[in-house]
């Protein structure tokens, strides 16, 4: 069993060297994190603040009221660190405004957080000049534990091809302090949440089957034959394959000769003004 | 026969050809000050890799590449990439060999690959010749990428005595969930390492760097001298430019201490491939 060991010196340099290749090529000088104080967000900001330079950095925290503010103490705490701007928006006026009118349960309500917060970031890297780095692992991004158009939104995703074990790897490599690696991942969305418990399985575990499903193709059967719980396996399949929509773009159906997305094919890059 | 090869590991923006025709230019006359012979540019180093649908707005016949580089080709050999838009239309992944103003062999990619990640099958057509060439320096040959992946295109060449292959690709990185080294390029040396050995041959092999939507690729770039030692390595993932000089002659003492050239008997392959293709 792969233990998801990373060469931590080739993946530090070989992120960095993306974000710094990305600016260039977005034209814009300044990144712009949304940063929660959780270990996604700060790992972001440290390789964004060695690729770009500190002056190059701006941090967005937007706690909801008194449920952020640990987040906010450790998102101030992390941008005395690294030397970054930071700037700190409380979401709960706008938020709450929205939920006098609008009846909701904890998901709609984690949902439309993640979407203001979105809309906020976006602005400021507008009102910046900036382009928005986003946090998203590829533990989350593969389960679909993250908003569509909330915090999946975003310019670049530095970390997206880092499961969240791996996260932990890479930042405990580059000196983040204890007071971010042992905090208990949550989106805190209400009090006590936390991610494994919402998910329902330890990240160790997670990333394991989800490595032997993605990585190395194995089917649900061939995963449990490794060693996995049944029920825990086809769970994470099932999640996998029901957030499929998260990673593409929206269909279109076909009318034309070249529609996009189907046979109008140009990566982002591609610059050819003839 | 000694030759200086320079080895130009280069990034290149995707799609903007007047834009690379610069990076090239620039590369080549620092080649020049460094009074190389020869400079060697990575696989589609004039238009950059994923063109996808942009494929047919950059692709140029291959006398326009002369055209570009008509002057500075009277100084220098050089070797780089481009789409091409052959006699038949067909668009093709080539390396042109270019020297004192003369167009000296044009390698079509003959395995474009078309799996996972790669889509270049997708957008352009077969090669279907392996053929070595005649340089100043001596005889050369030249394969794109996935081309030397299969050991059959690198054999063809050690076949005609092709003396130096000049390997070119953008190779991506891949296999990196590992504590120490890069998956692909360990697997890419080891390739290189046997095929330059067995072979008898010097392998100058360039890889492009840089980032296509998130792409990214592996750089690595080496020359290998007969006995498959490594003579330079550039780093990987970052543009970098070195110059070497090679002494051809050596290839003589190696086929010598191990004449494998002597022994090899074209019959007995090609009546066994015939035997293999019938069966």
């Amino acid at each position: 069993m792969n233990d998801l060991k990373l060469n931590l010196e080739f993946t530090k340099d070989l992120i960095i060297s993306f974000i710094k290749e990305e600016k260039e090529k977005i034209g814009l000088k300044k990144g712009i994190i949304p940063l929660s104080g959780g270990i996604d967000s700060t790992l972001v900001a440290y390789l964004s603040t060695m690729s770009l330079g500190n002056e190059n950095v701006l941090v967005v925290n937007m706690p909801y009221g008194e449920l952020g503010k640990k987040g906010t103490e450790d998102s101030i705490k992390i941008s005395q660190i690294l030397n970054i701007g930071y700037e700190i928006i409380d979401i709960k006026p706008i938020i709450d405004n929205y939920f006098q009118i609008e009846k909701m349960d904890n998901l709609r309500k984690g949902n439309f957080m993640a979407r203001v917060r979105m809309a906020i970031v976006f602005d400021k890297a507008k009102k910046y000049e900036g382009f928005v780095i986003g946090c998203s692992n590829k533990s989350e991004l593969l389960i679909g534990y993250s908003t569509w158009y909330g915090d999946m939104a975003a310019s670049i995703l530095p970390i997206g091809d880092l499961y969240k074990t791996q996260v932990y790897q890479l930042s405990k490599f580059l000196n983040i302090p204890d007071f971010i690696l042992s905090k208990v991942p949550s989106a805190e969305l209400w009090i006590g949440q936390t991610d494994e418990g919402e998910i329902g399985i330890s990240y160790n575990e997670l990333d394991k089957i989800l490595y032997l499903l993605v990585d190395k193709r194995m089917s649900v059967d061939e995963v449990i034959k490794e060693g996995f719980d049944i029920e825990r396996v086809k769970k994470v399949k099932k999640m996998v394959v029901n957030s499929q929509f998260k990673r593409r773009f929206p269909p279109i159906p076909k009318l034309s000769d070249r529609t996009i997305g189907i046979d109008y094919l140009y990566f982002k890059d591609y610059k050819n003004y003839d | 026969m000694k030759i200086k090869v320079s080895l130009a590991q280069i990034n290149t923006k995707l799609g903007d050809l007047s834009s690379n025709i610069k990076i090239h230019e620039n590369y080549i006359k620092k080649a020049i000050e460094e009074k190389s012979n020869l400079i060697v540019f990575p696989e589609l180093s004039l238009s950059g890799y994923y063109l996808l649908d942009g494929t047919i707005e950059v692709s140029l016949k291959r006398e326009k590449i002369l055209e570009f580089f008509f002057d500075l080709s009277q100084k220098i050999d050089i070797s780089l990439g481009f789409p091409e838009i052959g006699e038949d239309y067909v668009t093709y992944i080539s390396q042109i060999y270019l020297s004192k103003g003369k167009i000296l062999h044009v390698h079509r990619k003959v395995y474009p690959p078309n799996h996972g990640m790669f889509e270049d099958l997708k957008f352009f057509g077969k090669g279907k010749e392996i053929k070595s060439f005649v340089t100043n320096f001596g005889k050369f040959g030249m394969l794109i990428c996935r081309d030397f992946f299969h050991p059959s295109l690198a054999l063809l060449h050690y076949l005609q005595n092709t003396e130096l292959l000049i390997l070119t690709s953008a190779i991506p990185v891949r296999g990196s969930y590992r504590e120490e080294g890069v998956g692909i390029y360990e697997s890419t040396e080891k390739l290189l390492s046997i095929y330059s050995l067995r072979f008898h041959t010097f392998i100058v092999f360039v890889n492009r760097v840089g980032f296509e939507e998130g792409i990214p690729f592996m750089g690595g770039s080496m020359v290998k001298d007969p006995t498959g030692k490594t003579l330079v390595s550039l780093p990987l993932i970052k543009e970098d430019f070195k110059t070497i000089e090679i002494e051809l002659d050596e290839i003589k003492k190696e086929i010598f201490n191990l004449p494998l050239r002597r022994e090899e008997d074209i019959d007995i392959i090609l009546n066994n491939l015939k035997e293999i293709k019938n069966e």
